[in-house]
């Protein structure tokens, strides 16, 4: 197991060869203090380093480098695509919609041993960067990869998204998290909010698989921000679309939907909600007069994710539970939804702050770029 | 106490030091206790109560050599009674009294493996200088001799003078270990297995090794260098290291014997799991668990503000608990800008399980003591964020199983301090990721894992050791303890060999 690092893989042709690449970090001081947009459900902050790119011309002339890249450099500028693949590398990365982000990670352990449910921590600098938890949307024991899907809501991500094929990721760990109980239930209904569509993707496969009879609801404010949905049509059943705008599908809530599946006469075994906190409240909301067991995936704020700090704590009935170890899926009827957002939020401000600094501070890095 | 800066404290020292060089052999009992105690050179409490770096600045050479004069180099050595691993103390301190450093340090190092650390984080008090014939005869445990003190310094002056010296390693066993955990268990463990000749592997669930001594203990009581040295020094020896590693996650802890091809796994994952008070409340926005503060100051360097990982901006903090946790949690609120900082302990000062060096410390830093007090509710505003604490007074009782005067309620006594944080630092379980990974292997109801006398547990070729073990203990048992597992499965693995 050791020995992965040293693999070949000659059949990607974007692997770069990673000797020859340069990368420069440079560190700025953003004048602290928090961040935004957590909503979403995806942790998402920011990270303080840049990485900035000069000084490689004079060694490799005919070397362009693509520019407005922050993250390493990395050019195909020399002999072989038959480049090792090293470990956390980056091996595919698709933009599905403006801020929406897929890429495949070369971890083959992680890729072993994830089941449905569970989650990675990333870091795009393990100097200064934070730790931001991201779950697993599918993996491939072949090429022994692990797929994540992440929004661009805060330093870290917004970083992330630099890093090109061939970039390797300084942190990468997991599987962390308890796999999704899957069994037989009977007839469930998924629900995926925005990027929550994500990690809803390997569940409602494997409930599909394990026989059960899979309706699936995909929502999003807008028909640009609908991700999966090629894949999510395949799994299920029935599929309904839901737009807040109506760009695309129905127009409202995905919880207008689930309360007439709820009202049917064969009404739902149980369904999976996943997307922001306040979609998952309100799904929870909408099932509990039916009394169908609802389970959600919360994604709080991490710190280690082994159960070491106790931040990612949440009520769930009357007992104290830590999403990274005892979830992150928990009974939907049962999460203190309100307390949950409101430590959500606990850090916005200084996050905000950070994120406005680093786009300021890759902004002028453009510009300076520019000007050489 | 008057603050004497160390420049002074080294002049004083050289003068005492001119007088008694030339009889270093032939002090005489009477001699030896009339030298005055050397006080720790400390970086001023105004100035240090707002950086990083370390707050005591170690003894200079001269004070070094005075305070190693004071030991009356006992026949029967007290002090070993309470060194946990049988350091022997008078022989490492009377190389140093007579100026031979770099044999004082072998001394040390004959017996333990973290001398820099333990001289900083041992509560001595409660364990050599207890014991010490000096203190004991000026009937002042602060007049013992600074036995921890003068590890340290051996321990800096080998570090600052480059003479670590990297162990040697025997030639190729071909047996694997697997060591889980990078503390203070986990490292010493990993060298002692590594002298042998066997592969060792070290995982470690975060992204940097120390353990607790890297997330928990922070920059101004033991810097990081220390740290990174040890980890080059077992890097330097040729120990895999594998971070961002979850046993039990990542893989099973079975599967590394099983798929793996380790011979041995030594288990050395601290404690780990923060324990809350179950109070209400305690979910507001604004409260913290001690592990969960530290980390993201010390680990994740949220005190720096290149750093993303953000930290809670606090005017007022109360913060519960006694221990060296509770201290290290209010000392760095108070370095990361707040006003206030309160300790709320149910007991008196006598029974803080602190170190007293901290507690002082902590004083001398403008943390403020509220003693037989313990907090009872936690107040928040309309965004369910903290406003501030209802706690009650307490007196003493009887006392209790632990020997410990135990606290009792003083009815209504209820008061509320005002307070924008909480941090709780009433003590750690143990974490069960391995444990409820590992099915087979037997852990006691607080979730410790069970071992005989050799560290083995109940799995065969598994070991284990330090807080996983003991509860959160300290780091010189952690230390020990690793020792004694890696000499177990040393054992074993000559004894399958051959
Ligand atoms: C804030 C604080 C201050 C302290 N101050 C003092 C002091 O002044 N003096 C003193 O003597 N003691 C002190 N202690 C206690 C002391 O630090 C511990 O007793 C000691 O570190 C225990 O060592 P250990 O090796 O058993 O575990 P730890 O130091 O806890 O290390 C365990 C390591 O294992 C890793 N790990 C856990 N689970 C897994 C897994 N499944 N897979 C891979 N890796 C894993 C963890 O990430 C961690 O790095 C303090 C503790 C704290 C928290
Ligand atoms: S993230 Fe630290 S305990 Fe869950």
């Amino acid at each position: 197991m050791q020995n992965q690092a040293s693999r070949y893989k000659p059949q990607d042709s974007i692997h770069l060869l990673s000797c020859c690449k340069i990368a420069v970090y440079t560190r700025y001081a953003c004048p602290a203090y928090p961040a935004e947009n957590m909503g979403s459900g995806q942790l998402v902050t920011v990270a303080a380093s840049l990485i900035c790119l000069t000084m490689i011309k004079p060694l490799f002339p005919d070397f362009i480098p693509a520019k407005g890249k922050h993250s390493s450099y990395s050019g195909s500028f020399s002999v072989s695509r038959f480049a090792p693949v090293t470990m956390n590398q980056v091996l595919f990365k698709k933009q599905l919609s403006q801020d929406v982000f897929l890429m495949r990670l070369h971890a083959p352990l992680i890729a072993e041993e994830r089941q449905a449910g569970q989650f990675i921590i990333l870091q795009t600098d393990d100097e200064f960067g934070e730790r931001i938890p991201l779950t697993i949307a599918d993996a491939d024991t072949t090429e022994g990869s692990v797929t994540i899907i992440f929004q661009v809501v805060g330093k870290t991500t917004k970083h992330l998204a630099t890093f090109e094929p061939g970039d390797e990721l300084p942190a990468l760990v997991g599987p962390l998290g308890k796999p999704t109980h899957i069994e037989n239930f009977g007839k469930v209904v998924c629900v995926g909010g925005g990027i929550g569509v994500a990690p809803l993707h390997p569940i409602a496969q494997a409930l599909k698989k394990a026989g059960n009879h899979v309706t699936i609801i995909t929502g999003a404010r807008t028909k640009e921000l609908i991700i999966l949905e090629k894949e999510m049509q395949a799994i299920a059943d029935e599929f309904i679309v839901c737009t807040d705008d109506g760009s695309y599908g129905r127009k409202g809530l995905v919880t207008a939907p689930l309360k007439e599946l709820c009202e049917r006469e064969l009404k739902p075994d149980m369904v999976i909600a996943i997307g922001p906190p306040v979609m998952m409240k309100f799904c929870s909301e909408t099932t509990r007069p039916y009394h169908v067991f609802t389970q959600v995936s919360l994604n709080t704020i991490m710190v280690d994710g082994t159960g070491m700090c106790g931040g990612c704590r949440v009520n769930v009935g009357k007992e104290v539970k830590f999403v990274c170890v005892d979830g992150p899926e928990f009974d939907g009827h049962l999460v203190d939804f309100d307390n949950m957002i409101s430590r959500l939020n606990a850090y916005k401000e200084i996050e905000r702050n950070h994120y406005k600094c680093f786009v300021e501070k890759a902004f002028s890095e453009k510009e300076q770029e520019v000007r050489i | 106490m008057s603050y004497k800066p160390a420049n002074e404290l080294q002049k004083e020292a050289q003068c005492l030091l001119d007088e008694y060089l030339s009889k270093v052999t032939s002090l005489k009992v009477k001699e030896r206790q009339k030298i005055p105690a050397q006080e720790m050179p400390v970086q001023d409490p105004e100035q240090r109560s707002r950086n990083m770096a370390e707050v005591a600045l170690g003894y200079s050479f001269e004070q070094a050599r005075v305070e190693a004069m004071r030991c009356l180099q006992c026949v029967k050595k007290n002090c070993m009674e309470g060194c946990p691993v049988k350091i022997d103390i008078p022989r490492f301190i009377d190389h140093i009294a007579k100026g031979e450093f770099e044999q004082a340090i072998a001394v040390v190092k004959e017996t333990t493996l973290l001398p820099a650390v333990c001289g900083r984080v041992c509560p001595q008090e409660k364990q050599c200088q207890l014991h010490c014939t000096l203190g004991k005869s000026l009937k002042d445990i602060d007049k013992s001799v600074a036995i921890g003190r003068l590890e340290r310094f051996v321990a800096d002056w080998e570090r600052i003078h480059n003479k670590t010296i990297i162990p040697a390693v025997k030639t190729s066993t071909g047996k694997k270990v697997a060591v889980i955990g990078s503390g203070p268990a986990g490292l010493v463990a990993a060298a002692d297995c590594r002298r042998e000749g066997h592969h060792v592997t070290i995982f470690e669930a975060f992204h940097k090794l120390g353990g607790v001594l890297r997330y928990g203990i922070p920059e101004f009581r033991l810097p990081n260098d220390i740290i990174d040295k040890e980890i080059e020094t077992l890097k330097a020896m040729g120990v895999e290291i594998r971070t961002n590693f979850v046993v039990g996650r990542t893989r099973k802890l079975t599967d590394l014997l099983e798929k793996d091809g380790y011979d041995a796994v030594f288990v050395g994952t601290g404690a780990g799991l923060p324990i809350f008070m179950g109070i209400e409340g305690e979910n507001l926005v604004g409260v913290f668990s001690a592990n969960e503060y530290l980390t993201r100051a010390n680990l994740m360097k949220a005190f720096d503000r290149k750093a993303d990982t953000p930290i809670y901006p606090s005017r007022n903090v109360v913060v519960l608990g006694g221990g060296n946790v509770a201290m290290d949690a209010s000392r760095m609120a108070k370095r990361l800008g707040a006003e206030k900082v309160y300790i709320v302990y149910r007991r008196s000062e006598n029974e803080m399980p602190a170190r007293k060096e901290e507690v002082l410390h902590a004083k001398e830093e403008g943390v403020e003591f509220l003693l037989l007090r313990n907090a009872k509710r936690i107040l928040g505003d309309e965004q369910e964020r903290v406003k501030g604490i209802v706690c009650l007074q307490y007196e003493l009782g009887e006392p209790d199983a632990s020997g410990r005067r135990s606290p009792v309620e003083i009815p209504g006594s209820e008061f509320i301090l005002d307070a924008d944080t909480v941090i709780v630092a009433v003590g750690n379980g143990s974490n069960p990721l391995i444990s409820q990974t590992t099915p087979q292997l037997s852990v006691s109801k607080r979730g410790n894992i069970i071992v005989d006398e050799t560290q083995k547990t109940s799995m065969n070729k598994i070991f284990a050791g330090g807080d996983i073990v003991l509860g959160a203990a300290t780091v010189i048992l952690a230390m020990g303890e690793g020792r004694k597992a890696a000499a177990a499965i040393n054992k074993m693995l000559t004894q399958v060999h051959g």
